[in-house]
Parts: C-alpha cells; sequence; structure tokens
C-alpha cells in the first residue's frame, strides 16, 4: 500500500470515559484504520458503537479535560492530532480537517445568520481577508450546494431553515475551505428520506469535484453502500472487520458483519424472514470480556469469551477481527 | 417593533393607576392618621385634629385620592409632615440612593458574571467547587446580618469605617455597597454559570470547535450570547429593584436617601410619599421590562420575526 496515499493514520486509538472515581468506560479500543486520498471510508456499526467517538476524538472535540481520555495516535500529515498544540490544532480544524454532524436543526448557532457563519469558517483561518472576499466565497458556497435563492438564505437566520437545508449549509461551510478530509457523522439520519438521496448525491458531486477524501459514519446500510469505497465495521468500540465495500456485503466474513447485511432487506431477494441479531448492544459499562460479540454471537466460542481475537488478513485489504476467520483461512 | 414599544409605554398608565390605587387603599385601611402616628401619644384630640387639618388629611378617603391624583397632575404632591413638595424632596435623596445602587450594581454586575462564566469555562475545576461553595454560602447569609458583621468589625472594633450616615463622605461608602455586593454576586454568578454551561453544551458550540474558532471566540461571541437571556433578564430586575431594594440598606447604615424616605413615610402614614415613591419604583421596574423585551428582540431572530408580522 502506498504510503503517500494515506492521508490520515489512526493508530491503536482509544478512548475511555471518566464517568465518576470508580468507572471508566471503554468507547474506543486499540481501533487502528487509514483514510487514503480521495476515498471515503465508511464506518459502519449500531448506536453505541464508537463510531462518532472516534470522528470525535480526530478532531479532539470530546471533552478532554474533564473526562474523555483518549491515547494512541492520530496522524495526519505528520502530525499527531491527540499530542499536537491547541494552536495547530485549531488551524486544522476547519480547513484541513471539516465535520459535518448528525443534526442540522442544533448544529447552527440561532442568533447569527447563515451568512456569518459561513463567513466565520473563511475569515477565522484568514483573518486578514476582505469582507467582501469572505462573502464571495461564502455565496460560492451555498450556490454549490444548490440552495435556491442564495442571497436571501445568506441573510437569514437558521431557524427559518428546514432541516435539509441546514445540512446543505452545513456541508457548503465544511467544504468551503477545501478540506482534505472531512469527516461526517451520521449527516443522513435525522433528514427525510427523500432529502436524503438528494443530500448524499450532492455529497458524491462534491466529492468527485474536489476530490476530498472522506470519513463516513452510518448506521444505514443503504447509505454506506451508496457513499463509500471501503467499510470498516465496529462493534463494543472494536474493529470487527475491513474491507472493500463491495466485498465486505458480497462476502462478509465477521458473524456480526453476516448479521448486519442479513437483517438489511434486500429488493432483489424475496425471503421470507429478514435474519436479525439475538440480543441487543451492551451498554459500556457492562461490556463482555473477550470479543465484545460473543454473548450474541451463534457461533461463539471458550476462547471468544477469553482474549480479543488478532487480526485476520484475508488479502491486503481485508481484514477481520474473529477466531473463525483465522481457522477458515488455515484449514483452506 | 415601534408600534408594539408605544402601545407598551401606553398600557403603563392604566397599570401605574393601578398601583397607586392598590398601594393607597392599602394605606387606608391600615389604622392610624398622620396625627396619632406623629404626634406624642399623650398628645389631646384637638391638637391632633388640627394637625390632620394642616396637613391635608381631611375629607374622604375617595375625595383624599382624587386630591392627589390632581397633585400628581400638576406636579404639586406635599408630603404630610414636611409640608413640602414632594418631588423636591425627592430630588434631594434620588442621588444618593441611585449613586450607592448604581456603584453596587456595576460592581456586582462585573463580578458576578465574570466569575460565573470562569466557573462554566472552569467547570470542576477547583475554582469553580470553591466558588461555589462561597456563593452558597453567602446566597444563605441575609444582607443585614453581613452588613452588622461588616459594621461590628469594621467600625465598632476596628474604627476604621463609619458605620452609619453619609458625613465620612467616600469612606461612608464602603460598607453599604460591600454588603450590597456581596449579596447579590452569589445569585448573578451562579446563574450565568447555568446559562453558560447550558450554551457551551449545545451542539452548535461542537460546530463552532470544528469551524476552527479560538477558544475565546466560541465562550465570547458563541456561548455568550446565547447564554445572555437569563444573565440580561436577571441584570435588569436587579437594576430595576435598586430603588426597592435601598430600603434595607439605608436603614441599616441610616443614610438619606429614598429608602429611608419610603420607610419613614409608612410609619408616619404619609400616604402622599408612599404613593409617590411606589410609583417611581413601579415605572422603573415596568421600563425595565420593556427594555427587557427590546432586548431580546435585537439578540433573538426568531422574537424579531414575531413582532415583525
Amino acid at each position: 500500500m502506498d504510503n503517500q496515499n494515506v492521508i490520515l493514520r489512526v493508530e491503536d486509538l482509544s478512548v475511555d470515559f471518566r464517568v465518576n472515581r470508580k468507572t471508566t468506560l471503554h468507547a474506543v479500543r486499540d481501533l487502528s484504520f487509514e483514510v487514503r486520498q480521495g476515498e471515503t471510508l465508511g464506518i459502519l456499526g449500531e448506536s453505541g458503537c464508537g463510531k462518532s467517538v472516534t470522528c470525535m476524538s480526530i478532531l479532539r472535540l470530546l471533552p478532554e479535560k474533564t473526562t474523555a481520555f483518549p491515547t494512541g495516535r492520530i496522524l495526519f500529515q505528520d502530525k499527531n492530532l491527540l499530542t499536537c498544540s491547541y494552536r495547530e490544532l485549531k488551524e486544522i480544524r476547519g480547513k484541513d480537517i471539516s465535520m459535518i454532524f448528525q443534526e442540522p436543526m442544533t448544529s447552527l448557532n440561532p442568533l447569527f445568520t447563515i451568512g456569518d457563519q459561513l463567513m466565520e469558517i473563511v475569515r477565522v483561518h484568514d483573518p486578514h481577508i476582505h469582507k467582501a472576499d469572505a462573502r464571495e466565497a461564502a455565496m460560492n458556497a451555498i450556490e454549490k450546494v444548490r440552495i435556491p435563492n442564495p442571497e436571501r438564505i445568506f441573510a437569514s437566520y437558521p431557524f427559518t431553515l428546514s432541516g435539509g437545508m441546514q445540512q446543505r449549509v452545513m456541508i457548503a461551510m465544511a467544504l468551503l475551505n477545501k478540506p482534505k478530509l472531512l469527516i461526517c457523522d451520521e449527516p443522513t439520519t435525522a433528514l427525510d428520506v427523500t432529502i436524503q438521496a438528494q443530500v448524499l448525491d450532492l455529497m458524491n458531486r462534491l466529492k468527485e469535484e474536489s476530490g476530498t477524501s472522506i470519513i463516513f459514519v452510518t448506521h444505514d446500510l443503504g447509505v454506506i453502500s451508496e457513499m463509500a469505497d471501503r467499510v470498516m465495521v465496529m462493534y463494543g468500540g472494536r474493529k470487527c472487520e475491513e474491507g472493500p465495500m463491495t466485498e465486505v456485503f458480497s462476502q462478509p466474513l465477521h458473524p456480526y458483519t453476516k448479521g448486519l447485511i442479513g437483517s438489511h432487506p434486500n429488493q432483489e431477494e424475496t425471503r421470507s424472514r429478514l435474519v436479525t441479531i439475538p440480543g441487543s448492544v451492551p451498554s459500556l459499562a457492562d461490556m463482555p470480556k473477550g470479543c465484545p460479540f460473543h454473548n450474541r454471537c451463534e457461533a461463539a466460542m471458550e476462547c471468544c469469551k477469553q482474549e480479543f481475537p488478532k487480526e485476520t488478513v484475508i488479502h491486503a485489504e481485508h481484514k477481520a477481527f474473529c477466531y473463525l476467520c483465522g481457522e477458515e483461512e488455515s484449514n483452506g | 417593533m415601534s408600534r408594539y414599544l408605544i402601545k407598551r409605554f401606553l398600557y403603563m398608565i392604566p397599570m401605574l393607576f393601578l398601583v397607586i390605587l392598590f398601594v393607597y387603599l392599602i394605606m387606608s385601611f391600615t389604622p392610624g392618621d398622620p396625627a396619632t402616628n406623629n404626634l406624642p401619644l399623650t398628645t389631646p384630640q384637638q391638637v391632633k385634629d388640627a394637625y390632620n387639618e394642616r396637613v391635608g388629611y381631611t375629607g374622604t378617603v375617595a375625595g383624599r385620592f382624587f386630591g392627589y391624583l390632581k397633585g400628581l397632575a400638576s406636579g404639586n404632591v406635599l408630603s404630610y409632615t414636611s409640608g413640602e413638595n414632594i418631588f423636591t424632596e425627592l430630588g434631594k435623596r434620588l442621588p444618593l440612593t441611585l449613586r450607592l445602587g448604581l456603584l453596587s450594581f456595576s460592581i456586582a454586575a462585573l463580578l458576578g458574571v465574570g466569575l460565573g462564566i470562569l466557573s462554566a469555562v472552569k467547570q470542576y475545576s477547583f475554582l469553580d467547587s470553591s466558588l461555589t461553595v462561597i456563593a452558597v454560602l453567602f446566597a444563605s447569609i441575609p444582607s443585614f446580618f453581613i452588613a452588622g458583621v461588616l459594621q461590628l468589625y469594621f467600625a465598632v472594633n476596628r474604627g476604621l469605617l463609619p458605620s452609619f450616615g453619609m458625613e465620612a463622605g467616600w469612606k461612608s461608602y464602603i460598607l453599604p455597597v460591600s454588603t450590597l455586593v456581596v449579596t447579590s454576586i452569589p445569585v448573578l454568578s451562579r446563574m450565568t454559570r447555568s446559562a453558560m454551561l447550558n450554551a457551551l453544551n449545545q451542539d452548535y458550540i461542537r460546530t463552532a470547535r470544528a469551524k476552527g474558532c479560538s477558544e475565546k471566540r466560541v465562550i465570547w461571541k458563541h456561548a455568550l450570547k446565547n447564554a445572555s437571556f437569563p444573565i440580561i433578564t436577571l441584570l435588569l430586575t436587579g437594576l430595576a429593584s435598586i430603588i426597592g431594594g435601598s430600603v434595607i440598606i439605608e436603614s441599616i447604615f441610616t443614610l438619606p436617601g429614598i429608602g429611608t424616605y419610603l420607610l419613614t413615610a409608612i410609619n408616619g402614614k404619609n400616604t402622599p410619599v408612599v404613593m409617590t415613591c411606589t410609583l417611581i419604583l413601579s415605572a422603573v421596574f415596568m421600563i425595565a421590562m420593556v427594555l427587557m423585551d427590546v432586548f431580546f428582540a435585537l439578540i433573538d431572530p426568531k422574537v424579531r420575526a414575531r413582532y415583525q408580522k
């Protein structure tokens, strides 16, 4: 794999939340992955599996002073984001790495106009820019995300816009400084299905235009199949499988991935019943020892309860963390 | 918005009328009359009658009320006890009350809001917890007790500052102002802290940080503006109650301001003075409430949109 192509490399990221003096929750454990130039990496998983926490820790948006303690390394342009200075971090946020959040309705400040908030992301990174230039950049950005009547939107306040429009504004904002990496934390979850499709379409088009790499977090298999080049499946704060999107979808290896994909209705097949994964995601406070999935896994063995399996490399691109996969490989 | 404001100011007229009517009725239902309340107990009835006659406490209850209204319209309301125009007397006493009130209000506002922001930004730090403990402590001690302790220590034991009156110039202000400041900071700082914390936990603050805004910008621009609603409400209410709040502090330190004026008037059954003071007090309060609406409309586009309809 060409190192030059990797723009973000996460190594052994663990995020602990210290809830009180006695309890520490491990939201993310020993997570390593990378994002390459121009690709979309989908992070897939049920709620509570650590997807959002992973995203937040890249830009260090977690309450680090009080509760969240990330360890490991997040390398971006040879800089470890977890240890770099606040000043360096501030430079990267919103300029090299941008982020879009799940809740567009609350992610914009209600007391400032859309224009103000769009111009702000330009001006905090270029304090000497002329107001007229910032305005022009903001207007261009609004036009790019296909919001009708940009002049009016520029001067209006967030509460006058629908959720879909607000998410478009967020996308416009995130792309204003032409970031190298865009982190999307369930950007379409809060939107109607029709609006969802429009927004996804728009993001794909903008990605093609700008060549930005994207980390796309979602629990929606349909959405991820439209967006991602590669997929990383997470469960209980750990990675369980990673590989090219089409391969993971056609030949899932990890029992959890199999369950996820089996539970997704497919238009071509006419199965009578959908497969379900028994039970629900355990809360972080009582995550089982060993493989976090073992108590819901039909193929669980004794070793699954003892220790988390090592990475099984199927081929350079496709990896899984399961004792079963290792067996299959050694057998065949 | 301007139409709305004019309407609000016009509404004030009937409201103020109701306020003074209410105060007048309470004063009328309480026993006593100016002579009984102001002259020695043994004063013969004829002397009392003559006294009441002289000060204008004559005629029916309704008649005296309309007499007061007439006087108010011409700006010539006389005090029962001194026989002077109340507005002239107020003019002499108002500056002291305002100076005392505004001085302590500004100090309390700056410190209270400042400390509140500080504890919110440094939530769960040692500083935050210490400020919380101190705030709860001082919020639970009544102001007259604090005033008494200050008087005892600085005036009686140490003899550094005067314990009453206004004769010592700026030194006379120190104890009353300190009392007012110390008692009003806790509520202000606690309120500011919770408003700021609430704002800082919102999603748009995360967006601002993700944009690359400095922490300074996040706090002073994005969070404070959103937190300003409860803070301004509290500040304007505090500003409006300067005159009303002066009653306690001025009587503890025997200061010749509006507070003592009102208190003596109540004890002396000096109805015109009580009514005039209440009138001013409530007018100030109502104006402050209008200002609050104006402020909310200026800050919050949603409120503004409602007025534009």
